[in-house]
């Protein structure tokens, strides 16, 4: 078997992303440096072919951002992404366009990322004819073989987004993503707009597809349940940083930092767990333009220590794949 | 509960026979259709249904905020031994923010961005009589604020509602809701907006004040999970009714209709994760176009040749409700 075999499909190395705010006129007469969001903070990950990896956190965290960065959508600041083994953070449009097709994504918002004036044929079928230079009417035609696949049908092709549900758009968008066959597909918050009975039914299909095309997923959620329904590892992510990444039983049911502890806690259980207390994490997210020196979660945290808000943590092993970024936990650097 | 206790305490809200419409083009949607409910006095209701399902407009209905041309119609609706029917506009505006109140799911939406969380909520006090000038109505707000645990209550009171985050806005918004200390408040979708971190302080919050000022609270939700940890009973709507009620725990425990074990089965446990999750087949029916039978008929696997029929509400054990008409018979598989 070759080097690259081994190679996971996707890898992240301390993938920075900041945006500029926009400057005011005063900053700009006074020559001032505009402020910047670091939206993902030196991330390092590594996806293998097949799996799904999950990252939660709650809203602001980063976790959009980074999927977005991994495809290229959005230019990483500093850092470094390989697919298949190939560095492909620099890479020009023109070279990366082949890998574009094999890298897809589902967008949270059914209705607003369907564009209103096309067609149903038109929106999936337009894929094809950008990346395999098909016609208008090859594109409809496979688009309108691909429908039933989402759990469409043909009839649906002339249609416009308005005429379907919620759940129904999504098939669409999840169609628009997987038509060119992809290997790695990012699944932004795919359900979270979606009523629960119709959430099941786009898990299914999202899971459905992956056992027959082998997809490998970053699947982006703030909902702990879904995501360790889907996962078989799970990063947590917190103020654009990853504080915790493992199997997804190490972090459901043996989370290490406080964060992923708090977050587990919190979340609404349909029969209550002996045991299982609420941790009140006081204040809420610090600004990411101005995150605290040491440790980003410091100031929520409830076992905070001096060394916390001077030392920021390194990701250290608590067990075989499983790091976390906490003071509180001594031994080997990941 | 039996007939005869229950007439003797009335309770704090009767609902029955609610149906409310909207006229559109070619017809009539009836968003909710004959609801019964009641609330009891100190208790936590949970309204639970998928968007749609007529959870909210229920209580935009009984809060006579349902504006034309909707067409709001009850049997009764009743409210601390009042018949809400027979209130003109200005008694029913009277109780609404005093006695009853109700939290919006958004509150950046809710709130007015062009004025300060003083105005907003010294207003409420103001209008309802509970503050008898703006320096009295400021101390009660600050008390409010802190109540609802906004640190340094004093300064932020004159920020305007963008300058807070979400959760805190939420809290805001349920400051104003609390001002007049009501009997009921309605709590619509109060966490949906918010963090799971910030969803928990908030109903905590919720259940707090509730012990702490004796008021009852309707907490209307899609999450099943939010019902199951904060809720003493639980109605379920579905397509504009009520479908099953009772005990929270019952109902969670032993759903007895084939939707609520649908919910319950759709949603990944977090328990058991690899337990499969079975999807509800289908979609909800046209709010137009509603069939004459059991509304869940389509997509229930239980389904009958015999439940193609009008199905009622009715009581399969004291105080458990269920508009199925193979209850009792499938309510254990």
């Amino acid at each position: 078997m070759s080097e690259t075999a081994h190679a996971p499909l996707l890898e992240a190395r301390d993938l920075v992303k900041r945006f500029p705010l926009p400057a005011s006129f005063v900053d700009r007469m006074l020559g001032r440096v505009p402020a910047e969001v670091g939206a993902v903070a030196g991330v390092s990950l590594a996806i293998d072919r097949g799996e799904t990896l999950g990252v939660i956190g709650e809203s602001g965290c980063g976790k959009s951002t980074l999927g977005r960065v991994l495809l290229k959508l959005y230019e990483a600041t500093s850092g470094e992404i390989r697919f298949e083994g190939a560095d492909i953070t620099a890479m020009s449009e023109a070279a990366f366009r082949p890998l574009r097709r094999r890298m897809q994504i589902v967008f949270q918002d059914p209705y607003a990322s369907l564009n209103p004036r096309r067609t149903v044929g038109e929106i999936v079928g337009l894929p094809l004819r950008l990346h395999d230079g098909a016609s208008r009417r090859e594109a409809e035609e496979r688009a309108a073989e691909f429908l039933p696949h989402v759990g469409l049908s043909s009839d649906h092709l002339r249609r416009y987004p308005h005429q379907f549900s919620g759940g129904q758009r999504q098939r669409i968008g999840i169609a628009r993503a997987l038509i060119l066959n992809p290997d790695f597909v990012v699944c932004d918050e795919p359900v979270s707009a979606l009523d629960v009975s119709i959430q099941a039914q786009i898990l299914e299909l999202l899971q459905q597809f992956k056992a027959e095309s082998g997809l490998t997923y970053l699947f982006i959620s703030h909902d702990l349940a879904v995501v360790g329904r889907v996962s078989r590892r799970i990063a947590v992510m917190y103020l654009g940083q990853v504080v915790e990444i493992g199997p997804r039983e190490a972090i459901l049911r043996a989370p290490a930092h406080p964060y992923t502890r708090a977050l587990i806690a919190a979340a609404p259980r349909l029969r209550p767990e002996p045991g299982v207390e609420r941790i009140h994490l006081g204040g809420d997210l610090p600004s990411p333009i101005s995150p605290p020196p040491g440790c980003r979660f410091q100031t929520r945290c409830p076992v905070v220590k001096q060394i916390c808000t001077r030392v920021e943590p390194v990701a250290t092993v608590v067990a075989p794949g499983h790091h976390v970024s906490c003071h509180l936990h001594k031994g080997e650097p990941a | 509960m039996t007939a005869s206790a229950e007439a003797a305490r009335e309770p704090l809200l009767l609902i029955e026979g609610l149906t409310t419409t909207f006229p559109v083009r070619g017809g009539t949607v009836t968003a909710v259709d004959g609801v019964d409910l009641v609330v009891h006095e100190g208790e936590c209701l949970g309204v639970v249904g998928e968007s749609g399902s007529g959870k909210s407009v229920t209580f935009l209905s009984v809060l006579g905020l349902v504006r034309h041309p909707g067409r709001v119609t009850a049997r009764r609706l009743r409210f601390a031994g009042r018949d809400l029917a027979a209130l003109d506009e200005a008694s029913r505006r009277d109780l609404r923010g005093r006695d009853i109140a109700i939290t919006m799911q958004d509150a950046l939406t809710a709130l007015n961005p062009a004025f300060t969380v003083a105005t907003q909520i010294t207003e409420v006090l103001l209008a309802h009589g509970r503050a008898r000038s703006r320096a009295e109505a400021r101390r009660a707000a600050i008390d409010i604020m802190r109540l609802v645990g906004i640190p340094a209550p004093e300064t932020r009171i004159d920020d305007y509602p963008h300058q807070f985050s979400g959760g805190m806005r939420q809290r805001i918004m349920i400051a104003t809701a609390l001002a007049c200390r009501p009997k009921l408040l309605v709590a619509d979708e109060p966490t949906t907006a918010l963090d799971v971190t910030i969803q928990a302080q908030v109903l905590d919050l919720i259940g707090d004040l509730r012990r702490e000022l004796g008021m009852s609270v309707v907490l209307i939700t899609h999450d099943l999970g939010v019902v199951a940890e904060n809720t003493d009973r639980v109605a379920v709507f579905y397509a504009g009714q009520v479908v099953e009620q009772g005990l929270t725990r019952e109902v969670i425990d032993r759903p007895a209709h084939p939707y609520t074990r649908g919910l319950l089965a759709s949603m990944p446990s977090f328990d058991d994760l690899d337990r499969p999750i079975r999807a509800i087949p289908g979609q909800v029916p046209d709010p137009a176009r509603l069939p004459a039978h059991c509304r869940f008929y389509d997509r229930c696997a239980e389904a009958r040749e015999s439940c193609r029929v009008p199905v009622d509400l009715r009581e399969i054990e004291p105080g458990r409700l269920v508009r199925c008409a193979r209850a009792g018979e499938v309510a254990d598989v």
